[in-house]
């Protein structure tokens, strides 16, 4: 089961997602229903850790850009690390790496949104 | 935190954006091109209600409760009693529908009459050819579409996902030479392309629509 966990809440430091497994219709609500929260609370800078993430559908690249939109209207920032190479070609194929950053490695991600 | 969700469907809206007001009419569109376009729509209205879903090989049926709007109900419907482990490419469904695509686009001008924002006008010119004109009655809804469009392709913001599929439909059947002057159009033609490929089954009706075009190209210089 894909599961979206939030790893940290310390207010100075990037909140992380570990995104698992599918993403898909069955998954993406959840993401995006825990997510759109963490923005609500207060949540300025996000990470979506796709590192163990093997499947996206439709849904889910859908649920990917409502979040880097919400978070873009809250003014914070927002950024995916760890994408699979065929994931990767699909966020390329769809022109998302024109909206969100998406970076090697979740320790270059935090390093980033740290500054 | 997301946008107001427009209260008519994609297929509702690209119809709109495709009606020229002042004529009462659709802009010129190839008939293939308008069909490939409505049955994407179709597709994408199917997703946004959460009854479908795809990645880039195959569409799937995630949920076959009717939706209550009588023109996804009888797709849906039809879409759900194949076999759900023999799920079909995006393509096999667009072609599929884009065969009903006139009476898909006559079922939701029947909902956009209903609803009051259009009206349905048969004449006969020389007392003998049909002539069909939808005039706007209430021009909010699409004049509303239309400033959404516009507003995607002049900011350079992430777009919400229906004005994305909006904007995805609009470039693939050429609607934004009639939308857009030339000026307008080669301004916004970098973001419109970056929009328009944003979506998945945006993407499957472009490459439809080239590949019909091409067809049809091809065999009109072997005659």
């Amino acid at each position: 089961m894909p599961s979206a966990v939030a790893e940290s809440w310390i207010p100075s430091e990037p909140d992380v997602m570990d995104i698992e497994g599918r993403l898909d219709s069955g998954t993406a609500p959840i993401v995006e229903e825990d997510v759109l929260l963490c923005i609500q609370s207060g949540a300025r800078r996000m990470v979506l850790d796709c590192g163990s993430l093997f499947y996206i559908s439709g849904a889910g690249l859908r649920t990917i850009l409502t979040l880097a939109r919400a978070m873009q209207k809250a003014g914070g920032s927002f950024a995916v690390c760890g994408l699979q190479p065929h994931i990767q070609e699909m966020f390329a194929g769809c022109g998302f790496e024109a909206f969100i950053t998406v970076y090697r490695s979740r320790s270059d991600a935090l390093a980033a949104l740290a500054r | 935190m997301t946008a107001p969700h427009p209260s008519l469907t994609i297929l509702e809206e690209f119809l709109l954006l495709a009606l020229d007001d002042s004529a009462g009419q659709f802009y010129p569109l190839a008939r293939s091109t308008f069909d490939c376009a409505s049955a994407g729509a179709v597709l994408m209205d199917l997703t946004l209600q959460k009854r479908i879903d795809n990645d880039l090989k195959h569409v799937f049926v995630i949920d076959a409760t009717p939706t209550g709007n009588p023109v996804l109900d009888p797709v849906l419907q039809m879409m759900a009693i194949g076999p759900v482990l023999a799920p079909k490419p995006i393509t096999h469904w667009l072609h599929h529908l884009a065969d009903e695509g006139e009476g898909l686009r006559e079922r939701a001008l029947r909902q956009l009459e209903a609803q009051g924002i259009l009206r349905r006008e048969d004449k006969k010119i020389l007392w003998v050819f049909g002539a069909r004109r939808y005039p706007v009655l209430d021009q909010k809804e699409q004049r509303e579409a239309k400033l959404r469009v516009l507003g995607v392709i002049l900011r350079d913001d992430i777009p919400a996902i229906h004005d994305i599929m909006l904007v995805a439909l609009a470039h693939a059947c050429g609607l934004f030479c009639h939308i857009l002057s030339d000026h307008e159009l080669a301004n916004a033609a970098t973001r419109i392309e970056q929009v328009a490929q944003m979506d998945l089954i945006g993407q499957a009706v472009a490459k439809a629509i080239t590949e019909i075009e091409a067809a049809i190209a091809m065999a009109s210089g072997f005659r």
